[in-house]
């Protein structure tokens, strides 16, 4: 590499860090004076959450939740610190110990998935600062602590909720292809266990891993042992959708169930007629109120646990109308929280966690078909 | 403070980290893409010990580290055979086979459920709870661990190391049967590893596979190759630039909306003006 090459990236730097520090400098000017108007203390609650990497996705849209409620809300001397997580643990504590001790925040949002939340759970809990994940839905965050919050159901209670739909809808043998991650793990154990306590058979669990695009041995082994019904567990489009396609490649006759990774446009666009009939169980993605206000903010539909995002600020703001000042009065105050939320009733019980609030979508005609 | 606290304890298990595998990359010349997943197997056999068989942290550390070696043993038997390319590319295949072990072998791991509740360290009823005395902990143990490679590296043993690195056949010519000496700084460089993963896991008090991929092995290289091959100091530095660099950049005030995204953009080229500049890394000795 020669010299003028070295020059020119030092100015690309230079002018990297200038234009970062510039526009940081004239943000933070224009907070402290909104600062000065209001009041001179400033609450402070942080967020952590995947802004970049694979999971970006979400943490954004829960941010633009969060926005919209702490817009709605009118706390004026309300700051919210944003932390990058990369859905990493390691990043996780991390960020929660800088929030914490750095920032000194009195409650945090986040975190998005449910390792990350895991690992950042102990710090929050030894130093005692509220928890509260819009997205985290593993079973285990229930013991986590008494710190830790979530406005999402676990995974737990979708399972039982599936299982149900499933042998209300007639079907006794039933076979699962899941993801191998947390998620679909924990999902389809309790899905096995609640199917068979309702008196049905899961006759075939196959799993893949994450965004591989051929599941054909899983299939060929679940089509030898001839479930009635197929649950599909998995939060990555490229997998479900190629999941779709090969069983309808291989003409399985078999009823389509799956869980709320499905529902994402992604699915209706890249399988197309494959998807058809799939029955879907989906934590909510907002009520009708919710989505108009979204949309009237943002000119786009709210992406996933977007009105999550929005419930976990709501909770804590209610806090604060209850004039809690510490993270103790916080957790407290929360107990008692029942509050109409954008994705449903959100009452915590006395693990932090609420009840399921779920929606049963069939695809129809290449559109989601919300099924009472 | 306490975030200070929990850099300084995170910069010294990756200068751990850094300091094993240096001995195998910049010392012996061999691109090991492997290093993540003997930090796992420590993290993971120290947590299994402590949380399923309620062993204390220090004997579950131990058996961890030979388990670690046992393990580095048997796959170096194979891998010391090979060199230069085929080296990297088996041992890049070795990390994806044991983190497909991590991930798929859940009567035993949990698979990617992950372990949580990984308590820390305790000598009788003293426990090594407070974030600084788990940090004096850590200091102690890297102290312990940089001492001892130090000496390996300065032996006549260390001697035949570099001499594998410079030219392999000629020193083979000597009389040397270059494979052991491979093989052992192999498994001296795992059995470092799982130290480092065993406090990893008492720190961080859940695991799952995702900390022990490729990508880790390919960072951990980075880290050694930006602090400097083949030398200790190097590995250190690398370590304190790659934990502290990336928290640094959350304190420049960039806006809120493309923060995150920023802070990736400029350590990016950072580490790429680092490169240009200290091809040799800031501490090296060598190149490859």
């Amino acid at each position: 590499m020669d010299r003028s090459k070295k020059i020119w990236l030092i100015v690309v730097a230079v002018a990297l860090f200038g234009t970062g520090y510039y526009m940081g400098k004239n943000s933070s000017l224009q907070k402290e004076d909104t600062r000065q108007k209001t009041s001179e203390q400033a609450l402070k609650i942080g967020f952590m959450g995947p802004l970049t990497g694979d999971a970006a996705s979400y943490g954004e849209s829960i941010k633009k939740g969060i926005e919209l409620a702490k817009k709605e809300s009118n706390i004026k001397n309300l700051e919210i610190i944003y932390e990058d997580t990369k859905c990493e643990g390691k990043d996780a504590v991390n960020a929660v110990n800088k929030l914490i001790s750095v920032d000194k925040v009195i409650a945090i949002i986040g975190d998005v998935c449910s390792g990350a939340t895991l690992a950042a759970a102990p710090v929050a809990q030894e130093k005692k600062v509220v928890l509260v994940s819009a997205a985290s839905t593993s079973p285990k965050i229930t013991d986590a602590g008494d710190y830790v919050f979530r406005v999402v159901p676990s995974d737990a209670l979708q399972g039982d909720f599936g299982a149900q739909l499933v042998y209300n809808k007639g079907y006794k043998k039933l076979a699962i292809l899941y993801s191998n991650e947390e998620y679909g793990v924990g999902f389809q154990e309790v899905l096995k266990k609640s199917f068979e306590k309702l008196g049905g058979k899961v006759v075939k669990q196959e799993a893949f891993n994450r965004n591989v695009t051929d599941v054909r041995t899983q299939l060929v082994k679940i089509r030898g042992q001839k479930p009635a019904a197929l649950f599909i567990i998995s939060n990555s489009p490229a997998s479900s959708v190629a999941a779709l396609k090969q069983i309808k490649a291989f003409g399985m006759k078999i009823a389509l169930f799956g869980s709320e990774g499905l529902k994402s446009s992604d699915i209706l666009s890249g399988a197309k007629d494959a998807a058809d009939g799939l029955i879907l169980t989906s934590v909510s993605s907002g009520t009708t109120e919710f989505t108009e206000k979204h949309k009237k903010e943002y000119n786009a539909d709210p992406g996933p646990f977007s009105a999550q995002g929005y419930d976990a600020f709501m909770v804590l703001a209610k806090a604060f109308e209850k004039e809690a000042k510490t993270s103790d009065d916080i957790k407290e105050a929360l107990k008692g929280t029942d509050l109409a939320g954008a994705s449903g009733k959100i009452i915590f019980d006395s693990n932090g966690d609420v009840t399921g609030n779920y929606d049963v979508y069939i695809v129809k005609n290449g559109s989601f078909e919300l099924s009472k | 403070m306490d975030y200070l606290i929990h850099l300084a304890i995170l910069f010294s298990i990756y200068a751990m980290l850094g300091i094993t595998l240096n001995v195998l990359v910049g010392y012996t010349g061999l691109l090991s893409v492997s290093h993540a997943s003997f930090f796992g197997i420590g993290a993971y056999g120290t947590a299994l010990l402590m949380v399923d068989a309620h062993w204390n942290f220090f004997p579950a550390l131990m058996l961890a580290s030979i388990v670690g070696g046992m393990i580095a043993y048997m796959i170096g038997c194979v891998l010391s055979r090979f060199r230069d390319d085929y080296y990297a590319l088996g041992s890049l295949g070795l990390n994806v086979i044991i983190f497909s072990f991590f991930l798929n072998l859940q009567t035993i791991t949990r698979g990617p459920l992950g372990i949580p509740g990984i308590v820390r360290p305790n000598i009788g009823s003293f426990h090594f709870s407070e974030n600084s005395m788990f940090l004096a902990l850590v200091l102690c143990a890297l102290a312990l661990l940089w001492m001892f490679f130090h000496h390996v590296t300065r032996s006549s043993f260390g001697m035949v190391l570099r001499a594998i690195r410079e030219d392999e056949d000629a020193i083979q010519v000597f009389g040397y049967r270059t494979h052991f000496f491979k093989l052992a700084i192999f498994v001296l460089s795992a059995m470092g590893a799982s130290i480092a993963g065993a406090f990893f896991a008492s720190y961080i008090s859940y695991i799952d596979p995702f900390s022990f991929t490729v990508n880790e092995s390919v960072f951990l290289l980075a880290l050694i190759i930006l602090g400097g091959l083949a030398s200790h100091t190097g590995s250190v530095l690398g370590a304190l630039i790659f934990v502290l660099l990336p928290e640094a950049l959350r304190f420049v005030g960039f806006p809120q909306e493309y923060a995150a995204q920023m802070r990736q953009l400029v350590y990016g080229v950072l580490l790429i003006i680092l490169v240009l500049y200290r091809p040799r890394g800031i501490a090296g000795t060598y190149t490859f």
